[in-house]
């Protein structure tokens, strides 16, 4: 046997279950737990200027240490039930709880999906627009987008996109997207400006998923015809981001295909079968390549 | 031209601001008390970078024209209410205009002291810990742990001489492991905790500012000197050299967490050795500057005004 793959979160969602049985069916041995830090487990973890070991015990199991862990798939955290807790002791046992967790993921010397930079781990939904940067970077097209708490009567629509057919609106903390495109709208951005900058873009089409794990791009569909040039891109910034595994959306706007999405959390369910089965396979692969990781904190 | 984004009413921000009257340094205080109310903003993010304005009364500033920014994030205490706006919803609306504000700061190609994504491993501790490890820096004997009988151990493998304190970036007093404190061990099946072994010796907080370090010895008998007051310690302060390996060091930490000013905690061992335990991303260093009397913040309004050369963030980590 060689080593164990852990999943830690809630067991849910085919990055949980279609991987666990494809590592299963390959002989690994699985374990699922989800939070490591609450009883029955038993989690130690020293660490000093030259060494570092951790030692996990899940109820009626041995305990397990670094090097017997093969690789661990990271799935959406476990929330402390707040039941029984006063509302600033849960908040401080759940920021401990996330900082041990990110940290020791950062000491384990194995695959991990994903090892996330603190600045991911603690804004899993980042705005697009926070995201811009590493994208232009990596030489992927961008959205036009104006944050503003000018009032310009409607201009801002035109601006964007030249022919009037109106401007997406989307808050900076909320996963949701507003098309305005009438005067009625346009009234209702106004009035918002009036407390808040808002965040304008250009309208987009149907968006085509693409995942990208490892150095392996995989298309939700059929490719684009610029594929060739957006694969260099898109490993590019999952390079940048050190993300085994990203999903980005990429749309048709008025100025060609661009960068509308990234989900940083794999979320396969949305992803065709097809897709989703290759992806599966690519995850497994790098689970299981066996090379060990040396890990460098960024 | 500078931009200060800060409160009024936080002395830090003030001083900074102050320090750069005394320099004749031209800047635009953006005040976090009141934003956005009573600014104008427009900010444009295109496939040549980020561009656009700010403007207030009787002031309007390109983004183009910044040498540098100075940030420092006010708590809800510091925000006036907005008018018109039903108090339950301004933390929402704070969220919102701050996360804009982070954003754009991200992406500005001056000097930005400092972006919000290298800071942010400052509410990881123990990650941070294996940062410093890895800068040359020593880090204590540390156990994060939900087993108690794992504590007893660590304890007494330390000879009895053990502190706690928070993982995370909640702010929290350090203190000693006193015997009648183990039987409250059990606790621990509510979640993880870390335990350090007590390191003698004097505190040394280094302020890094670019390419610029600046060493405070501080004398206290208090477990954690920050709050030695209230315990009935003194504290006394003064500027101190650090060896060439040690500076080289935090100035080497500091910039891979892409941080231009950075407040480094530091304890010097009897025997000479340097142990980390900490980078704040958000240095309160008036009280340092005050108290060793060293140029921390002419050395920060330099920077803002004449640039230090960045170098490429080692993860796109988003943040805004």
């Amino acid at each position: 046997m060689d080593g164990t793959y852990l999943f830690l979160g809630r067991p849910e969602g085919p990055c949980y279950a279609d991987v666990r049985s494809m590592l299963e069916a390959q002989g690994h041995a699985t374990l699922v737990t989800a939070d490591p830090f609450a009883r029955p487990c038993r989690f130690s973890w020293a660490l000093d200027t030259v060494h570092s070991t951790s030692s996990l015990t899940l109820e009626g199991r041995e305990a397990i240490g670094d090097h017997q862990i093969a690789g661990v798939v990271v799935l959406c955290p476990e929330w402390i039930d707040p039941a029984g807790w006063r509302p600033d002791d849960l908040t401080y046992v759940q920021a401990e709880t996330h900082a041990a967790l990110l940290a020791w993921l950062w000491s384990l010397p194995c695959p991990i999906v994903n090892r996330y930079p603190p600045a991911i781990w603690y804004r899993p939904q980042a705005p697009l627009l926070a995201w811009h940067g590493v994208l232009l970077q990596a030489g992927l097209p961008t959205l036009d987008t104006v944050v503003t708490n000018v009032d310009q009567n409607g201009g801002l629509g035109r601006r964007l996109v030249g022919d009037g057919s109106g401007a997406v609106y989307t808050p900076l903390t909320a996963d949701t997207r507003y098309l305005v495109d009438s005067v009625e709208d346009w009234c209702g951005v106004t009035a918002l400006q009036r407390v808040t900058p808002v965040s304008l873009s250009a309208p987009h089409g149907e968006p085509l998923w693409v995942c990208v794990v490892g150095d392996h791009v995989v298309w939700d569909g059929d490719p684009p015809a610029e594929a060739a040039a957006l694969e260099r891109g898109l490993r590019a910034f999952a390079r940048a981001t050190g993300l085994a595994v990203i999903e980005v959306a990429l749309a048709p706007t008025s100025k060609g295909l661009c960068v509308v999405a990234v989900e940083t959390r794999p979320r396969l369910e949305r992803l065709r079968e097809a897709t989703r089965k290759d992806v599966v396979e690519r995850i497994v692969e790098f689970l299981t390549a066996a090379v060990r990781v040396e890990v460098e904190v960024p | 031209m500078i931009l200060v984004v800060g409160g009024l009413a936080d002395t830090v921000t003030e001083l900074v601001c102050a320090r750069l009257s005394d320099r004749d340094y031209p800047y635009r205080l953006l005040d976090l008390g009141t934003y956005p109310w009573g600014y104008r903003v427009d900010w444009h993010w295109t496939e040549s970078g980020v561009s656009g304005n700010v403007e207030a009364d009787g002031w309007s500033l390109d983004l183009h024209d910044l040498s540098g920014v100075y940030v420092r994030y006010l708590g809800a205490e510091g925000r006036t209410q907005p008018p018109g706006v039903e108090p339950s919803w301004t933390p929402a609306l704070s969220f919102e205009h701050e996360t804009g504000l982070m954003a754009l700061l991200e992406d500005l190609p001056c000097v930005v002291v400092n972006r919000a994504a290298g800071g942010i491993s400052n509410s990881s501790k123990v990650y941070q810990a294996q940062l410093v490890r890895e800068s040359g820096l020593r880090t204590p004997p540390t156990l994060v742990t939900t087993d108690p009988e794992a504590v007893r151990r660590f304890y007494d493998d330390c000879r009895r001489d053990v502190v706690y304190k928070s993982l995370s970036g909640i702010r929290s007093i350090v203190r000693r492991l006193e015997p009648s404190h183990l039987d409250r061990l059990p606790l621990l099946r509510h979640g993880p905790a870390q335990f350090q072994a007590f390191i003698p010796g004097v505190d040394v907080r280094v302020h890094t500012v670019g390419d610029r370090v600046f060493a405070s010895r501080i004398h206290s008998e208090a477990v954690d000197y920050r709050y030695g007051g209230r315990e009935g310690h003194q504290v006394a302060m003064e500027p101190t050299a650090l060896p060439d390996a040690v500076a080289s060091a935090c100035l080497s930490l500091a910039r891979r967490l892409d941080l231009m000013l950075a407040g480094i905690d530091l304890k010097e061992t009897p025997d000479g050795d340097y142990y980390c335990f900490e980078v704040n991303p958000s240095p309160g260093f008036l009280y340092y500057e005050r108290e060793s009397r060293q140029p921390i913040s002419v050395a920060l309004a330099d920077l803002l005004r004449h640039g230090f050369e960045r170098e490429t963030p080692l993860v796109g980590a988003p943040m805004g």
